[in-house]
């Protein structure tokens, strides 16, 4: 039961980084920086630290794909990129569950490496032009400002549901 | 920690990164055509952005008329001497139309370039991550949307259809920078000058129009409007205005940006064009702008 609603908040998050966070960007009051929201892959972080790196990897892949299918183009980037950070997220020590510190510097530097990844599949294939240091400053630190802000809020909850999914499995 | 460079481990990680790129480079390439599979996650999901989205942009309306209170006195002065001019421009245009039918009909042209049809539709999602420029729309196949038809607001051109599924399609904003959509567009002036939309520039916000005559006058803010010659659009949506010129790189033609008139961030209803005009009997160009054909084999819409 808590897995299903755990899956079903996911698919919410989802739907609302495409339609209402879009209706509050930033840039829709004009101004240049980007915060992409990233909030799949966040609960995707701090998920696999909880349930291991195999559920991470499952969960990554899947949402990923359905992020390409429905907000992009092309097929693989996310998939690829969510499935890699669920999975390297779920091998690390199990002291990082403990400390909510220790949780918050995961995601933050999963965060970093999740954008990196796109921003080099996407320039690798020539689809995106730009510069690393334009995409640092205008993306990437906003990105990871908004997206920590909500890894703050959601993390003590989440971390009491992880470990109430983890207990109902282990039985 | 496990060692996660053991060599099983390793393998995987580089079997799924082969994978990826073959997937990547397979879907790279504009595909208008979708497989069902895509089309039901689309329309599906898009069920639950409906959903979602009018409520949350119905709270956004509202604080933006909260704001937009405090003008309306001075707004609503100028509007009123607006409405004047405008009742004499209608009476104008409807001189002109009636008189440019008449001509029509003596010529015995039955359609013509700016011949098109409207479907409005409701914007339903965008994509989160701007490195696509694309909105979902509640419109799609059963509703007559084909790929490559025009997208514009009531300001101008926004973009066009580029992948359709049953219920929903996707539209890519003429602010995607990389992937250019190519437009032939003209200039409106004594004489029609012809060029080419190509591509986008982030910083300054404006598009490029290159491959303009060299000897051709251009001035800033003169507008810019579709050619309906690349046989997609149809003649006549508004796209911008002329903000700054420049040479080319190489000095054979010119270049400049234009400022799109439409807002790429803020919409909600959106027009789809179709062009009724039959592209089988699209008017040569005049001999001097054919040189767009050696563009590589670009295609312009």
């Amino acid at each position: 039961m808590t897995r299903f609603l755990f899956i079903m908040t996911l698919f919410i998050l989802f739907i609302i980084e495409g339609t209402v966070v879009q209706v509050f960007a930033p840039d829709r009051w004009g101004l240049s920086i980007v915060m992409v929201p990233r909030f799949i892959v966040v609960i995707l972080i701090i998920s696999s630290l909880f349930l291991g790196r195999f559920q991470g990897l499952v969960l990554g892949f899947i949402f990923g794909l359905m992020y390409d299918v429905v907000y992009g183009n092309i097929l693989g980037v996310y998939a690829f990129s969510m499935a890699f950070i669920g999975y390297f997220s779920g091998v690390t020590f199990r002291i990082f569950q403990h400390n909510i510190f220790l949780i918050l510097a995961t995601v933050i530097v999963a965060l970093f490496v999740h954008e990196l990844i796109v921003y080099g599949i996407l320039t690798l294939v020539n689809f995106v032009v730009m510069d690393f240091e334009l995409f640092l400053m205008e993306k990437l630190i906003p990105t990871l400002v908004l997206n920590v802000i909500f890894a703050l809020l959601v993390s003590f909850p989440l971390r009491t549901i992880l470990v109430q999914m983890r207990e109902e499995e282990e039985k | 920690m496990p060692s996660f460079f053991s060599n099983k481990r390793l393998i995987f990680l580089l079997v799924s990164t082969i994978l990826m790129v073959v997937v990547v480079g397979l879907t790279l390439d504009e595909r208008p055509q979708l497989t069902w599979v895509e089309q039901f996650t689309r329309d599906s999901i898009g069920f639950f952005q409906m959903v979602v989205y009018k409520p949350a942009q119905g709270v956004a309306n509202f604080f933006a008329n909260m704001n937009e209170m405090k003008q309306v006195y001075s707004e609503n002065q100028k509007l009123k001497a607006h409405l004047q001019e405008n009742a004499k421009l209608m009476a104008k245009i409807k001189e002109l139309e009636t008189e440019n039918e008449s001509l029509r009909e003596t010529q015995e042209l039955q359609s013509s370039l700016s011949d098109f049809q409207l479907r409005s539709a409701q914007v339903i999602s965008r994509s989160p991550d701007r490195w696509y420029q694309q909105v979902t729309i509640d419109r799609g196949e059963k509703h007559g949307i084909e790929p490559n038809m025009a997208v514009m607001t009531a300001e101008g051109l926004i973009g066009r259809v580029n992948a359709v599924s049953q219920f929903t399609s996707t539209v890519e904003l003429i602010s995607n920078a990389n992937r250019a959509i190519h437009i032939s567009a003209v200039v409106q002036g004594e004489e029609n000058i012809y060029g080419v939309i190509e591509g986008y520039d982030a910083e300054q916000e404006a598009l490029y129009f290159r491959k303009i005559p060299k000897d051709a006058e251009l001035e800033e803010g003169q507008t810019v409007i579709t050619s309906g010659w690349g046989g997609v659009f149809p003649r006549g949506l508004f796209i911008g205005e002329i903000v700054e010129m420049m040479p080319d790189e190489y000095g054979l033609t010119q270049s400049a940006l234009i400022e799109p008139a439409a807002d790429l961030y803020e919409f909600q209803h959106v027009l789809v064009v179709e062009r009724t005009f039959d592209a089988g009997e699209i008017p040569p160009p005049p001999e001097e702008e054919t040189d767009e054909e050696d563009d590589g084999g670009a295609e312009a819409l």
